[in-house]
Parts: C-alpha cells; sequence; structure tokens
C-alpha cells in the first residue's frame, strides 16, 4: 500500500510540479488507493493551501496557476476512475464563460476558467469572440448556473450588455447568474449593466462564483 | 552633455535584436486576417493556417526601410512636430478611457462627448500638452462610432496633433477621410498628417483582424503608426526582463513588417508599454521598478533601428496632497524622459487608465514642467569648462566674485523652487488638489474655442455622413484598395 502520500501529492500540487502528481496519482490509483480518498486528501487540501497562501501573498500568481494546473492534471486521472466507482466528483456548479463577440484577448479570461475548474466548477470555455446568441445556447444546453463575459477592448466591453439584454429577451436572464471582467470593466460597470457580480481577477471570479453559488 | 537612462549594454542590444528576429522566424504571429497573411507571404513570409512565419531578410529588410525624421504635423501648423524630439519628449495625454472622474467631487462614471471635449479645451491650453490622445471616449454614442467620434471631437477643441486609437477599417477610412478634407485631400494628407494611430497587437505575438487591416490601411494612406506592444512578465511574456524585452521588440518587428509591406514609406514610431503583471492580479503595473528599464531598454532598441521611439509613458495616477508625493511624481517622470523616448502620453490618467481626470492632467502637466527643466541639456565648451577661471580663482579661493560665476549662474543652475509651480496658481494658500480644480475651472471658464469655425464645419459635414454609414455598416469589414 501506498503510505504517507497524501501529504507528498499535498505537496507536488502546491509547487505546481505536474509530472511529480501525475506520477503520485497513478502510482496510488494503480496501489488501490480510494480515489474519492486522493481527491478529498491529496488534492482538495493541497488547492485550499494554495488559497490561503495566495491571500496571505506568500504565493504569487505563477504559483498559484501552477498549482491549479497541477490539480487539473490530478482530476483528469481521477474523474475515470471516481465514475467507474459511481462517485462522480462534486462540482461546485456549472459555468459558460468566454470572451464577447470582436474580441480576441483570450488569456485572462483562460485563467479564470482554469482558476474555476481547479476550484470545482465545471466550466465551459467557449473561447473568443463569441456571439450573444452562442453564450445564450450553451447556457440552455448545459443549464449554467453562472455565465462569465469578459472583454478587454473598451468598445467590446458594450457587447457584455447586449448579452444580458438578450439573455432577457429570451426568458432567461434570472435562470443564469452573471459575473462581468475585463480590464476596462469595473464593479460601476457591472451594476449600470445589470450583471450580478464583478471581478477584479481571477482570485476573485472563483470567490464571486462561490458566493453565487452558496445563495442560490 | 545630456542625461540618459541605458539599460542595456551595445552587445545586449544586439542579442536581443537576434532573440527577436528568432522569435518570428521560428515560432512566428498568429494573424487573423487573411488579407494581411496573403500580403506577407506575397513578400516571403510563410503562412499556415493562422500563424505567419516571418524570415530574417523580410525583417531586416523592414528595417532599411525606417524613416528617423517624422514630422507629426498639427492642424496648427504652429504646434507641428518634428521626430526626434530634442532634450525632452513630446508630451500627451493619456488615452481612450471608457470612464471619466469628475475633477470635483471624486465621483467616477461613463465618459461622453462634453468630458472629451473638456479634456482637448484643457489639453489645448496647456502648453506642456504637446499632442493629444483623444484621454476618453465619447461613450454615450454607439460604440461602432466612438474612435471616429474621439478624433472629430478632438479637432473641433484643439489645434495640436492628435494621436487616436483605430481598430477597425471602417473607422480607418472615415478618419482619413476626416483628415483628408481638412488638410485639402489625401496627398496633401501623406505631407500633413494631422492624426496618427496607434494600435497594439494583441499579447503575446497575436494579431486581431480589424485592427491589423486598419492598420495597413492608414499605412497605406500615409498615416504615422504607433504599435503599441504591451507585454507583461510572467503572463504574456516570460518572466524575465531579457525575455519580455525579446518579445516586445518581435512584437514591434512584426508591427513594422507588416506596415513596410503595405508602405515602404509609412513612417512608425517604437512604441512600448511592456511591463511586469501585477504579482497578485496579473494586471499591468506601472508601479514596477523594471517599468522604466524594460522603458530604457526599448528606447535603445528603437536608436538601435535609427526609430523614433514612444516608450516612456509613466502614468502617475496619484494626486499630490503635498510637495513631498508632487516630488515623487516628478521623478517618476524624469526617469522615463531619461530614456530619451521621443514621445510620452500619460497625462491625465486614473484607475491604471482606465478613466481620466482633468484635475490629474493639470498636476501632471505640472509635474511634467518640472522634470522637462531638471533633463535640460548643457553646453560643454571652452567657455563652460571655464579653465581660465579655474586657474584664476586657484586652490583655496572661490567662485562668488567671479563675472563668469555671475552670467552663467541663472543660466545653467536651476533655482526654481518646486512650490513656484508653472501651472498651478503660486500665491494661493490652498492645496495642491484645490489648486488644481480650480485651474480647471478658470481654463474651462476661460478658453474661448480656439478652432476655426471653417474646420469645425469641415469637420461636421464628414461626420455627418461617416455616422450615417458607421451606424449602417455595424459589424462589416471595408474591403481597402490597400489589399489589392
Amino acid at each position: 500500500m501506498f503510505g504517507g502520500g497524501f501529504e507528498q501529492l499535498n505537496r507536488a500540487i502546491l509547487e505546481g510540479a505536474l509530472e511529480e502528481t501525475e506520477d503520485l496519482v497513478k502510482r496510488m490509483l494503480e496501489e488501490g488507493v480510494n480515489p474519492l480518498e486522493v481527491m478529498n486528501k491529496g488534492c482538495i487540501p493541497a488547492m485550499e493551501k494554495a488559497g490561503e497562501l495566495f491571500e496571505a501573498e506568500e504565493f504569487f500568481l505563477p504559483e498559484l496557476i501552477m498549482a491549479s494546473e497541477a490539480m487539473k492534471r490530478a482530476v483528469k486521472l481521477l474523474e475515470p476512475e471516481l465514475a467507474k466507482r459511481g462517485t462522480e466528483k462534486k462540482i461546485i456548479g456549472r459555468v459558460v464563460i468566454g470572451t464577447v463577440e470582436g474580441d480576441v484577448h483570450d488569456i485572462g479570461k483562460s485563467i479564470v476558467a482554469s482558476m474555476l475548474s481547479a476550484a470545482g466548477f465545471e466550466v465551459y470555455d467557449l473561447g473568443v469572440d463569441v456571439p450573444g446568441e452562442t453564450f445564450v445556447a450553451r447556457v440552455k444546453e448545459v443549464e449554467a448556473d453562472i455565465l462569465g463575459l469578459s472583454a478587454l477592448l473598451t468598445t467590446t466591453m458594450q457587447r457584455q450588455r447586449e448579452v444580458i439584454e438578450l439573455l432577457t429577451e429570451k426568458g432567461m436572464r434570472d435562470k443564469v447568474k452573471l459575473i462581468v471582467g475585463g480590464a476596462p470593466v469595473t464593479r460601476a460597470w457591472a451594476e449600470k449593466i445589470g450583471a450580478d457580480g464583478y471581478a477584479e481577477d481571477a482570485v476573485n471570479a472563483v470567490k464571486v462564483a462561490r458566493e453565487m453559488i452558496a445563495s442560490k | 552633455m545630456k542625461a540618459v537612462l541605458e539599460f542595456l549594454t551595445k552587445d545586449e542590444v544586439e542579442r536581443i535584436h537576434e532573440a527577436s528576429v528568432r522569435i518570428l522566424e521560428e515560432t512566428g504571429i498568429r494573424v487573423y486576417s487573411a488579407q494581411v497573411r496573403k500580403l506577407l507571404a506575397d513578400h516571403g513570409a510563410s503562412a499556415k493556417d493562422l500563424i505567419v512565419k516571418i524570415p530574417k531578410g523580410l525583417v531586416e529588410d523592414a528595417i532599411t526601410k525606417i524613416r528617423q525624421d517624422v514630422t507629426l504635423a498639427a492642424p496648427d501648423p504652429a504646434y507641428d512636430l518634428r521626430l526626434p524630439s530634442d532634450d525632452s519628449p513630446f508630451v500627451a495625454t493619456s488615452g481612450y478611457s471608457p470612464f471619466v472622474t469628475d475633477y470635483e467631487t471624486g465621483n467616477t462614471r461613463g465618459s461622453t462627448t462634453s468630458d472629451l471635449a473638456a479634456f482637448a479645451i484643457v489639453s489645448d491650453y496647456l502648453d506642456a500638452v504637446d499632442y493629444f490622445w483623444p484621454i476618453v471616449f465619447p461613450t454615450e454614442v454607439p460604440p461602432v462610432l466612438q474612435e471616429f467620434e474621439a478624433l472629430a471631437v478632438s479637432l473641433k477643441h484643439t489645434r495640436k496633433h492628435i494621436q487616436c486609437s483605430c481598430s477597425s477599417t471602417r473607422t480607418a477610412h472615415w478618419q482619413i477621410e476626416l483628415a483628408s478634407a481638412i488638410v485639402g485631400g489625401k496627398e496633401e494628407l501623406k505631407k500633413r498628417p494631422i492624426f496618427s494611430a496607434t494600435n497594439a497587437p494583441i499579447a503575446p505575438l497575436t494579431f486581431e483582424k480589424e485592427a491589423c487591416e486598419a492598420m495597413v490601411m492608414l499605412a497605406s494612406a500615409g498615416i504615422p503608426l504607433v504599435p503599441m506592444t504591451m507585454v507583461l512578465a510572467s503572463t504574456t511574456a516570460p518572466a524575465t526582463v531579457a525575455g519580455t524585452l525579446a518579445m516586445a521588440n518581435a512584437e514591434e518587428l512584426a508591427c513594422l513588417v507588416i506596415i513596410k509591406c503595405a508602405n515602404p514609406d509609412a513612417p512608425v514610431i517604437y512604441a512600448s508599454e511592456a511591463s511586469v503583471a501585477h504579482k497578485i492580479t496579473g494586471k499591468f503595473n506601472y508601479d514596477s521598478p523594471e517599468y522604466p528599464l524594460l522603458s530604457a531598454g526599448c528606447a535603445q532598441l528603437a536608436r538601435f533601428y535609427n526609430m523614433p521611439s514612444m516608450v516612456g509613458d509613466v502614468p502617475l495616477e496619484v494626486m499630490p496632497g503635498d510637495l513631498l508625493s508632487l516630488e515623487r511624481n516628478v521623478l517618476r517622470v524624469v526617469l522615463a524622459f531619461l530614456t530619451r523616448t521621443d514621445l510620452s502620453a500619460f497625462l491625465g490618467s486614473v484607475d491604471l487608465a482606465s478613466s481620466a481626470s482633468l484635475a490629474q492632467l493639470v498636476v501632471d502637466a505640472e509635474a511634467c514642467e518640472h522634470a522637462r527643466a531638471y533633463l535640460r541639456s548643457f553646453d560643454l565648451s571652452e567657455d563652460t569648462l571655464a579653465l581660465d577661471i579655474i586657474a584664476k580663482v586657484g586652490p583655496g579661493g572661490h567662485f562668488l566674485g567671479q563675472a563668469h560665476t555671475k552670467n552663467h549662474f541663472r543660466r545653467e543652475i536651476w533655482t526654481r523652487g518646486l512650490d513656484e509651480f508653472f501651472i498651478l496658481d503660486r500665491s494661493s494658500e490652498n492645496s495642491i488638489p484645490e489648486r488644481a480644480v480650480a485651474k480647471v475651472k478658470e481654463i474651462l471658464s476661460s478658453c474661448k474655442s480656439t478652432v476655426k469655425f471653417d474646420l469645425a464645419e469641415t469637420v461636421e459635414e464628414v461626420a455627418r455622413d461617416a455616422r450615417e454609414d458607421l451606424w449602417q455598416a455595424d459589424g462589416w469589414s471595408f474591403q481597402s484598395e490597400a489589399f489589392s
């Protein structure tokens, strides 16, 4: 039996050691450790610790993102095993996210998607330059709890408002919570266009998303 | 004699250049425009899917076509700017914020046409402002019109050169039409480009379709282009200063190649806001100590290519409550100016340039005037070396009784205190922020429009057609002769 591995796995995830994380998870599964236990004791505490360190500014953004990447690698290996046993990963909520039409800025949105995924959300990243209709259709299809709209240009941030209007038009506005973000976007803008939340950065996006799910 | 902040040795400049060339040749750029991919391929680049790899020879060829001397013409020729600049850079407002911070209440709201007009009027008045970036967008008009309106409104309220953003071909078309109508035709506009255009690739190494097609269209019309790299160490560039410089320079060279393929004579200005991502938020970090060093490195690279530059933007964003914090702002400007950039656009922004304030514009201009004074150049001559006077005074003597001292003192030595303001009211007992607000009110209440009536009429005539066309063509891409 693989002994004392959870601490080692915690450390590997915290350090963002991708290959080591994968090796450890694989060894645990080979040795018959319950995948749910690997998730609950080996992975989730590591991400919680990463969050605490980040809050305390002992961890910086690159370290947090690397820990998230390691977490995602671990989850990818664990998910099929969990499914085999009929115990699926606990999903906090479903998020559809993308950059609005006319804007091909990808990175900020992808970081948010990655952090949400590592935090346990099921994330549907629609990419960049996404038409309003596509957002609305996907929200309906996956019964999303949250829709995240990113815009980096002052000229495209107005599209966020259009998507919200489209949701209202389709009678879906009250079915999904809306978070907006992007460099020119502010809390005042979010309020003005009737979004439910605004996140200044990726870490806050996760916080806001968690709060939204908790209040549902 | 003049001070220069140099960050790289000659050998390091060459190594960064070589690294950038390799990035373009081996990694390539992602270009969303089929027309621009074809333009590059026709000139020898290899294009596969969206990725275009630019051979070294094409980069070197573009470098040979750089124009060192560039004139940024102004609607009033008295305000023409000739690059390279002399002692200190030409300075502009910051730009393109969707919000405005009320200079009296401090409240932030969406910016409008009348806000932009007020900024243009105050900028026209202030000597410290050499050219004008439309600092806020008129957000009450539809997004498709905003960049065009920004130029139109600015032209109606300032006599100075305007540097616009332009992210679509249709906007480019109408900006060119507008400026042509004012200067008397497209050929005349090539000689007297009264506006230039900024345009930023999406870091890392990505060119959005409409924005890069607009760049080609503007280049073809002879409009000076100011493509600005905004790579950030650790998010859109490696977490190393050397790697970030190589990436920034690669993006600038890629822009240069695109522009020179479109028009070998097009004036191009090397522009960078390469910096470091904030360690927590990942946002642009203007306060990073690496930022002025990256700017200095980019200025050196621009000089290496004999290219005018705009690399020393230093958004101050702090309203100085006292002389000590004003001095901090002055020294930050000095550091930026020491890069010897030719242009610098930073006045008036707040909240990481997402908003702008008229009071901030005035105090930033004040800091700018002090910084310029500190950085003047000095003569080195027989007279200023003063060997005869040194011999005359000899060991143990003093220079106070010498006519040479009296004659040179006020010319050579800076005697003006920080509280001897250039712009703010010196006689007032009020705080610096209060004096800034008073100055804004004074300018806005006393300044009549300085723009000639017939020019404003011309702007309005073109704007009527432009509005109709842009509004109808929302989402429609304009086919340019530049690609034919």
